[in-house]
């Protein structure tokens, strides 16, 4: 292993679109090339790979992350449920929640100070819908995900948990925001990626790099905002993002810093009397262990999990 | 001036809800009395004061928020707009939108290592709607309000800006809260104070403290949440909620550093490059310097 591959490197796209009469080719092969180029440890698709889930902007779109060398975690976006179009999502997919856990050796993750990376990714769409929600029943699945105590940990969901500005007075937040952001942080999330109203942007929430992406390859730009997609890369004690332009510019976006982590998580204490009194968090905890669903479906991400660090990469 | 008077100390009362059935007269009398006993600099009344918005509803509201020694900074929540409640409102209460600021005395201030205290309260409702929104027009208002960089500032809006758990799933945040989140980020506000669904919760975003109060007064509350309203103590060091319980509890229920709160707005630091290549003209580029409340 060399230096340079030290950092963990994520690509992270949103808001593809196939199919759409503003998607732009060259915009997309270019996006394919650069990532290739950057040789990242994984690529995460944060929804809406398609205009309106049909079967041929499916198709268009697989053929398109297939020129990517590097493993892929794709979670739907709203409109790729669409006319149905989970069920194309399936088979071209497997599922629509996913787990990748990804250990480093052991000299890489000395120097990241990390045992290796946990990403789950959800389905925050519902049928014609374009309002998000994740639901109940999946808190304890996401949660049991996050095993790994010392990974870094990463959350995928297509739609916003936070709001984001330029992003317009439509309903951006998932209905169940506020339950689930109490589950990622107790989880001890460091990111979580999104993408939809096609705005790049970050929060820093309770520690968490909230961390947007805009639109890869369409002209469904917001006013000024240009097409771009991000490259995360983390080493031993910062987050940076940086934004790849249409024009080919890279351009660093966001530092976060990871040593003063811990601190800022310590520096916003919640007193357990509190929770106690108001209990608050405990009606997550009373759910029922797993349902007869859960355990279905969370066996079947299990498909995705476990990969090992050499072979998930290039 | 006693030692014990430098921590600047707020309370934060919301959703009152006189009229409404379960609103209990005995409980609010306590809610008083403890809010003079911790003799606060100032009283803050996030929204919801009446069931209906109806006159008299507001009348039995004025004469509770008449009770307190303390300044009282009031403002409207979704119920208090309905039925055109929001002209009661403006009889008793006087702008629907405020300002106050209290300057420190010099001893005060080098102990609190601030100048004083700006608070700026904010009418998110819309009549006979429970969706909240402020506005665009209103953001260089906002803006010109925090004009002293030193002061601790705190913003009152009755409407969540972030989602808070056991609020079910209705829509509970502001339609722009992504829009005003970032004029509150780039103005480097300390507290965020907010009512809305009856449960106390707390978020960190950015170095601002999301501080969101119950119901005090009545037996609104959602699963097991007792009622309760919060008392906000801020000195030199920390930021601290101490949340009132019905059965005169008073518990420590947050602290917040304020010794390393540049370092959590340092520890993300967003590029001006990016702000550049990301251009989110707000009304502040667009206004040409007329900022004038609309």
């Amino acid at each position: 292993m060399t230096l340079a591959d030290v950092p963990v490197r994520i690509a992270q796209l949103s808001s593809i679109h196939c199919g759409e009469i503003l998607f732009r080719e060259e915009l997309m092969r270019s996006a394919v090339e650069q990532i290739n180029r950057l040789r990242p440890d994984v690529v995460l698709v944060a929804g809406d790979l398609t205009t309106s889930g049909y079967a041929w902007e499916y198709e268009a779109a697989v053929g398109w992350l297939a020129r990517m060398d590097a493993l892929k975690v794709v979670v739907p976006g709203n409109h790729d449920s669409r006319n149905v179009g989970y069920v194309h999502f399936e088979r071209h997919f497997g599922q629509r929640f996913w787990r990748h856990r990804q250990a480093f050796e052991r000299e890489r993750g000395e120097r990241l100070r990390a045992t290796g990376m946990t990403i789950v990714g959800v389905d925050s769409s519902q049928p014609d819908l374009d309002e998000g929600h994740v639901g109940r029943e999946w808190y304890p699945w996401i949660r049991e995900q996050f095993d790994e105590p010392d990974d870094i940990k990463i959350f995928v969901i297509h739609h916003h948990l936070v709001a984001i500005p330029g992003a317009g007075r439509d309903m951006n937040v998932i209905t169940d925001a506020g339950d689930l952001l109490p589950v990622l942080t107790r989880a001890g999330v460091d990111v979580i990626l999104s993408g939809h109203r096609r705005v790049p942007f970050f929060w820093g929430l309770n520690g968490m790099l909230v961390c947007n992406s805009g639109t890869t390859a369409t002209a469904r730009v917001r006013g000024l905002i240009p097409a771009s997609w991000n490259e995360l890369q983390i080493d031993a004690s910062t987050i940076k993002v940086y934004l790849h332009y249409e024009d080919g510019r890279r351009e660093l976006s966001a530092i976060r810093s990871r040593d003063t982590q811990a601190l800022i998580r310590e520096a916003f204490y919640l007193t357990d009397g509190f929770l106690d009194s108001n209990h608050i968090i405990d009606y997550q905890q009373t759910q029922a262990p797993r349902r007869e669903g859960a355990v279905g479906r969370g066996a079947a991400a299990g498909r995705g999990s476990d990969t090992s660090g050499e072979a998930s990469s290039r | 001036m006693v030692i014990s008077h430098t921590p600047l100390r707020i309370a934060q009362v919301s959703d009152i809800h006189c009229g409404t059935v379960t609103f209990d007269a005995k409980l609010m009398q306590s809610v008083v009395e403890r809010v003079n006993g911790i003799e606060p600099d100032l009283v803050v009344v996030v929204g919801d004061l009446t069931a209906s918005g109806y006159e008299w509803e507001f009348e039995e509201a004025a004469r509770w928020i008449g009770s307190f020694d303390a300044p009282a900074v009031v403002l409207p929540g979704n119920h208090d707009a309905r039925n055109i409640g929001y002209l009661h409102f403006q009889r008793r209460f006087g702008e629907r939108f405020s300002r106050y600021r209290q300057a420190f005395e010099p001893q005060r201030a080098e102990r609190l290592r601030a100048s004083g205290v700006t608070l700026v309260g904010v009418d998110s409702s819309e009549p006979d709607m429970n969706d909240g929104h402020i506005g665009r027009e209103w953001y260089d208002w906002i803006r010109d309000q925090f004009s002293h960089p030193d002061d601790v500032k705190v913003f009152a809006i009755h409407h969540h800006l972030v989602s808070i758990p056991g609020t079910g799933r209705e829509r509970n945040t502001v339609t722009d809260a992504g829009d005003l989140l970032e004029v509150l980020a780039d103005l480097e506000l300390d507290i965020v104070l907010s009512g809305h669904k009856h449960v106390p919760f707390f978020w960190g975003l950015n170095g601002i403290l999301i501080c969101n109060s119950a119901t005090p007064s009545t037996r609104r509350v959602r699963g097991l949440t007792p009622p309760s309203w919060n008392e906000l103590q801020v000195d030199a060091s920390t930021i601290k909620v101490f949340l009132h319980y019905e059965d005169g509890r008073r518990e420590l229920a947050v602290i917040r550093t304020r010794a390393n709160r540049v370092r959590i707005r340092e520890a993300l630091y967003v590029t001006d490059d990016f702000r550049t290549s990301n251009p989110r003209v707000t009304s502040a580029e667009t206004a040409g310097g007329a900022r004038t409340r609309p």
